[in-house]
């Protein structure tokens, strides 16, 4: 035991900071003691293997960070460091007592400010401070008239630091739409796999319980205290920076996670979209900030919001959590008036210390900070999560600094630099001292709070910067609140057996039509990638042996080809796979990689309905996708083609075992066989119309089974024999055929039975449509087509026609079942 | 002598006095039609209006009623943050036009003997602790807003008419004129998002471009003003009967006066607002109480009809006033629905076939 500090030599902390695992004489801290031996026993390899492995489960599990304006594309994998921060059992009540008594302020500040404004009319707070404020937001103030208790803060989270005297100190408050929850369960999850039984003395505070009290209290909002409220979160969408934690979270908690247009305000009550009917929304976890969250009475150019989202919950008639204008307690203008707000409304003194803040809105702090510009931090009132750095500032950039806060003194306030405490970190070439801020959770019915035993703890990205955010390249951590006692296992159950959910998730109306969507897309790329091997195949056969019935049948094909890339390949000489792959990956409309994308996107958009499996699959896919469109000069067409082939075998695979129909797996199914029926129908039709009478079809024949998968069962059938007849019959009209044109149909008639809502009602009417066309398929027979002229003719229209009637299928199944949202406008003014 | 004197102030927030009903009180009558005609069919519409007179010291309401045609599906009322009425509708049907249709009837005082406001005008800044709870304190008038932004050229401008010590409503006579002489009053040289910076380069504008311009100009000296929306009586030329709809909605400012509440001047017709105006809701611009305002999903472009009527009708009260009135009102109202009779029969076939191709899912109620 004397000899600890010995074994940790390697690790220098920081001079000027307190560190979270070794203390002043250079020893680890009792509750670090089993990490650092672990640490300490660790070889660099271990170590390197440790932070490789964290960063591919997260890639597996798709975890994202997306980057606005990133040209390099919308995700950016989350960083995760494996060795997580520790907190002490000792220091924890005190922490957090200290942010319960916070919340409970806030809550109390939150209802007075959109009500009897106490705080300002008794000069508790500078009124300037809350009336400029852009969060403060008028419209919501709670009617006079009003019979609704007003809503309490619900969800909430702080910024805090540790500072060189060992005390944490409050950085910044998030009231508007606390995000880095779903980061905390994905961060455990990942670093308990990653260490595994290294760390095995530990017992660490499990999450599950804090996200059941947090449904708890969201589901307390819920309108006529309704029992199983319908809970959605409302997220602005992919463009947001972390959508993948929104829909993490949505399906973590059980709820439906929606954007704006998904909802629809009527009679002042909110309800969802879903592809059977409206469905009455009760409480919204709202990610979306409030200003943008009702066009009608805040910004009138958001498009993220819903018109009269603002007067259902002034109606009480949806719970909100957070009340629409949460976002002003954001302000770090309020800061300094916190202990005095806090002795007089709760007659306490403020058990957790903010970092020294100065509100440039009175002269003496104004001055002081001024004077101290290049040793403070100095921030917007309205940005808080934008800091600028006295110290780094060159002498004109702190005068025209002074310029602006003296134009707009109240706009500004100044804090304390603290040297915020260290944590080991795997950095580049081992362990290395990173500044920390741990970011706490709370959930909370404006009198009791329940705090997450734990939280997110972030790092710098580099030694020598304290700005800590996702966006400017930080890292994560599991943070563990360390326990004497209690099991070692941290289940991350949310639904423990027994326990009732509370809400199901209800499909939304979007996530349907993205689903049918991407499946049409990933179709349209299968269709095209066999299609592309059997050209290829035949491609091999010519160049071996030069027959020039090889050589026509490579001509026919390329007008199929050109159903999805359009380009001109047209000429004598059939185009090399080569000269195919560049078309086939360039970004035009058709292309593969188009295809791919649309439908990659598509999925990405309803993350929340797929479990892991699936995204490890997905994962592939698109890394597949990825490879070949950086290398789309040199790789070869069928090393690219096979394993993408392979993967979207595996992702139908994934699905048709993990999403249930009701839960989307219908709308993946019925947009997949739609289009393939779709394809086959186009596909054929149009080659049929390429024959020449008088040539030999068969090579030609073979080439489109050998496109349709449909070449081994053939022969398996009917041996050598291959003409018209055969062909036909078994690729076309053959029920036992799974890949035939019938067998698809059938499969299409029944998943739109299954969406029959009322069957005894009869036949909707898109099953009348597939009836329309199953039937005079059930009736027809291939001996009328055995010849190149009758496929030319009577075979070619008969399939034409059929595309036809299915084409009004698809825009039927559209404006029944998807949402059919307009971009809404402004009235003049 | 007070509630005389300042008739025609609100002081919301001061002492309350009780409303005088002396024969110098005008009754007026308003009515105003705002109506949309949408391009293309509008499946869902949401609205705000502020279009509920306030019954402040110089004017009582009497009568107010609101009509929207197509009839919403949903309507609320409450009283805004700066305690005005504001109204809530939903449309769901498919409409392809709207009218909103206002019809009010207040009793509005004479003009306040400004002139008598001898105080020191610096010493009407409002103090920190001002209005009782419930109303909007008068520090939410004294910041600039986005569409009346402070400058020190529109603070400059107040500042040579408000020298320091000057009576505060010897300086806001002076300066309601020096606002009317400097700029002038063109018609339709503004919109409504015209920028405050081009009304004062180009010396030009409306009512409204006038009340933001002296909302910018009075809070850069530390007063609290606010923007009021409202109505102006005019008169028809001699022999001339008065055009229905000819009348605008108007728009002027309010100065707080600490123990006497809101002053209104009218810059734009050089007058203390007396009884030929009539206040219809106050915020601290424009942005805050639009008479109407919307969202709708389709309708493409469309086209804006506002009428507005204000008639003195004091003169046909007898001492059977309210029964007349009653009378005169559904008469008024009965002129509307004529007017418009052939446009519903119309509109109503029309929603028909529209309605029946919009999706069960779009109507909760059916």
């Amino acid at each position: 035991m004397a000899n600890r500090a010995d074994t940790l030599s390697e690790y220098q902390p920081l001079d000027f900071a307190y560190d979270e695992m070794v203390d002043a004489q250079g020893k680890a801290r009792e509750h670090w003691r089993p990490l650092g031996d672990f640490l300490d026993s660790s070889t660099p390899q271990t170590l390197d293997t440790l932070k490789r492995e964290t960063q591919r489960r997260l890639k597996e599990q798709g975890v994202y960070y997306n980057v606005y304006e990133d040209p390099a594309g919308k995700h950016r994998t989350w960083q995760l460091d494996p060795v997580p921060m520790l907190l002490s059992e000792q220091e924890w009540p005190k922490l957090e007592a200290g942010l319960q008594q916070r919340a409970r302020l806030f809550s109390l500040l939150l209802q007075d400010l959109y009500g009897p404004q106490k705080a300002l009319r008794e000069g508790l707070i500078p009124h300037e401070v809350v009336l400029r404020h852009p969060e403060f937001l008028r419209p919501a103030m709670t009617p006079k008239n009003n019979k609704q208790p007003s809503t309490p803060l619900v969800l909430y989270a702080v910024d805090l630091a540790r500072g060189p005297d060992g005390a944490w100190w409050v950085l910044s408050d998030r009231s508007q739409g606390p995000s880095g929850a779903g980061y905390v369960l994905e961060a455990r999850a990942v670093t308990k796999r990653v260490l595994g039984q290294s760390v095995s003395a530990y017992s660490i505070a499990p999450y599950a319980q804090f996200f059941h009290h947090l449904k708890r209290h969201v589901s307390a909002l819920a309108p006529d205290q309704q029992r199983e409220p319908t809970i959605a979160l409302l997220s602005s969408g992919i463009g947001n920076e972390v959508y993948f934690e929104h829909a993490y979270l949505a399906a973590q908690l059980g709820i439906t996670l929606v954007q704006g247009d998904d909802l629809t305000v009527r009679h002042g009550n909110v309800y969802l979209r879903t592809v059977d009917d409206l469905r009455r929304v009760d409480v919204l976890i709202r990610r979306v900030d409030s200003s943008f969250c009702d066009p009608l009475s805040f910004r009138s150019d958001s498009m993220l919001g819903v018109p009269g989202l603002l007067q259902a919950q002034q109606l009480g008639r949806v719970g909100m959590a957070n009340s629409l204008g949460s976002g002003v307690l954001e302000c770090p203008a309020l800061l300094p008036f916190l202990p005095a707000l806090a002795r007089a409304w709760l007659g306490e003194e403020l058990l957790l210390p903010n970092v020294a803040t100065w509100w440039c809105g009175h002269d003496k702090e104004r001055k002081y900070v001024l004077a101290e510009l290049d040793k403070l931090l100095i921030k917007r009132v309205d940005q808080p999560g934008k800091v600028i750095f006295g110290e780094t500032l060159s002498r004109k950039e702190l005068q025209n600094l002074t310029d602006a806060i003296k134009a707009t003194p109240w706009a500004y306030v100044g804090q304390q630099h603290l040297s915020f405490s260290s944590v080991p970190t795997l950095a580049e070439g081992g362990l290395a001292p990173r500044q920390l801020v741990l970011r706490s959770f709370l959930a909370g019915d404006g009198e009791h709070y329940d705090v997450m035993p734990g939280g997110l703890s972030r790092v710098a990205g580099s030694a020598e910067v304290s700005v800590i955010s996702g966006q400017s390249g930080g890292w994560s951590k599991d943070t563990w609140l360390l326990r004497s006692s209690g099991s070692m296992r941290d289940v991350l159950r949310l639904h423990p057996s027994g326990q009732r959910r509370l809400a199901t998730a209800a499909l939304t109306s979007r996530a349907a039509e993205h689903l049918f969507w991407a499946a049409s897309y990933l179709e349209r790329s299968e269709s095209l990638l066999r299609l592309v091997t059997a050209y290829q195949k035949r491609y091999d056969t010519w160049l071996d042996y030069g027959f020039d019935s090889d050589a026509q049948v490579l001509r026919q094909c390329v007008p199929l080809l050109q159903l999805y890339v359009s380009s001109t390949l047209i000429g004598d000489v059939p185009p090399a796979p080569e000269t195919l792959r560049r078309a086939l990956l360039s970004n035009n409309v058709g292309s593969l990689a188009y295809n791919l994308h649309r439908g990659l996107e598509g999925i990405y958009t309803v993350r929340d309905l797929w479990p892991a499996d699936n995204w490890r699959v997905i994962e592939e896919l698109e890394e597949l996708l990825t490879y070949a469109e950086r290398n789309r000069e040199i790789v070869a067409v069928d090393q690219m083609v096979q394993p993408l082939l392979n993967a979207m075998l595996a992702f139908w695979g994934a699905t048709q075992e993990s999403l249930a129909l009701t839960q989307g797996g219908l709308w993946l199914h019925l947009g997949r066989r739609l289009e393939r029926v779709q394809n086959m129908l186009l596909g054929i039709s149009h080659l049929c119309r390429q024959l020449v009478v008088g040539e030999d079809s068969a090579l030609t024949l073979e080439t489109l089974l050998d496109a349709h998968g449909c070449i081994v069962s053939h022969r398996r059938r009917y041996g050598i024999e291959l003409n018209f007849l055969t062909v036909w019959q078994h690729l076309l009209l053959e029920v036992t055929n799974p890949r035939s044109l019938l067998h698809q149909l059938e499969e299409l008639e029944s998943l739109l039975h299954y969406l029959n809502a009322s069957p005894q009602f009869g036949l909707t009417e898109q099953e009348k449509i597939v009836l329309s066309v199953v039937t005079p398929l059930r009736l027809a027979d291939a001996r009328e087509w055995s010849q190149a002229d009758t496929s030319r003719t009577l075979l070619a229209r008969f399939l034409s026609e059929l595309s036809g009637r299915l084409r009004q299928l698809g825009t039927d199944l559209d404006n029944h079942y998807f949402r059919h949202t307009q971009p809404f406008t402004q009235f003049a003014r | 002598m007070a509630t005389q004197i300042f008739a025609s102030m609100d002081t919301r927030g001061a002492t309350a006095v009780t409303i005088n009903t002396a024969p110098s009180f005008k009754r007026l009558e308003v009515k105003h039609e705002t109506s949309y005609h949408y391009q293309s069919s509008v499946a869902l519409g949401y609205s705000l209006a502020w279009l509920t007179p306030l019954s402040t010291k110089g004017q009582r309401l009497l009568e107010h009623r609101l009509n929207v045609l197509p009839k919403p599906r949903f309507q609320h009322e409450s009283v805004d943050a700066f305690g005005n009425t504001q109204h809530y509708f939903e449309m769901h049907k498919a409409h392809s036009e709207l009218r909103v249709q206002s019809y009010a009837i207040v009793e509005s005082g004479p003009a306040p003997d400004v002139a008598a406001l001898t105080m020191p005008w610096e010493s009407q800044r409002p103090k920190g602790i001002g209005a009782a709870i419930g109303e909007p304190p008068p520090w939410e008038f004294i910041y600039s807003t986005v569409m009346a932004p402070l400058h020190t050229n529109y603070t400059e401008y107040a500042r040579a008419i408000f020298t320091p010590g000057r009576a505060l409503g010897e300086a806001l006579l002076a300066f309601n004129h020096q606002l009317h002489i400097d700029f002038q009053y063109v018609p339709g040289s503004t919109q409504v998002d015209t920028p405050l910076e081009q009304v004062w380069e180009n010396r030009a504008g409306v009512c409204q471009d006038f009340a933001h311009l002296a909302i910018a100009a009075l809070r850069g000296l530390g007063l609290a003003v606010a923007y009021v929306s409202g109505y102006l009586l005019t008169y028809a030329r001699e022999g001339e009967k008065k055009n229905v709809g000819a009348d605008a909605s108007h728009a002027w400012f309010a100065v707080w006066a600490n123990e006497h509440g809101w002053i209104h001047l009218d810059p734009t017709n050089d007058k203390v607002v007396g009884d030929e105006h009539i206040v219809l809701a106050m915020g601290r611009d424009y942005d805050d109480t639009p008479p109407v305002k919307g969202v709708c999903f389709g309708g493409g472009l469309h086209h804006l009809r506002v009428g507005v009527t204000v008639n003195d009708i004091s003169a046909s009260i007898s001492q059977n006033a309210q029964h007349q009135t009653q009378q005169q009102r559904q008469h008024i109202e009965q002129e509307f629905l004529q007017n418009m009779g052939q446009d519903i029969a119309q509109e109503m076939s029309q929603q028909q076939t529209q309605s029946d191709l919009m999706s069960a899912a779009d109507d909760i109620e059916s």
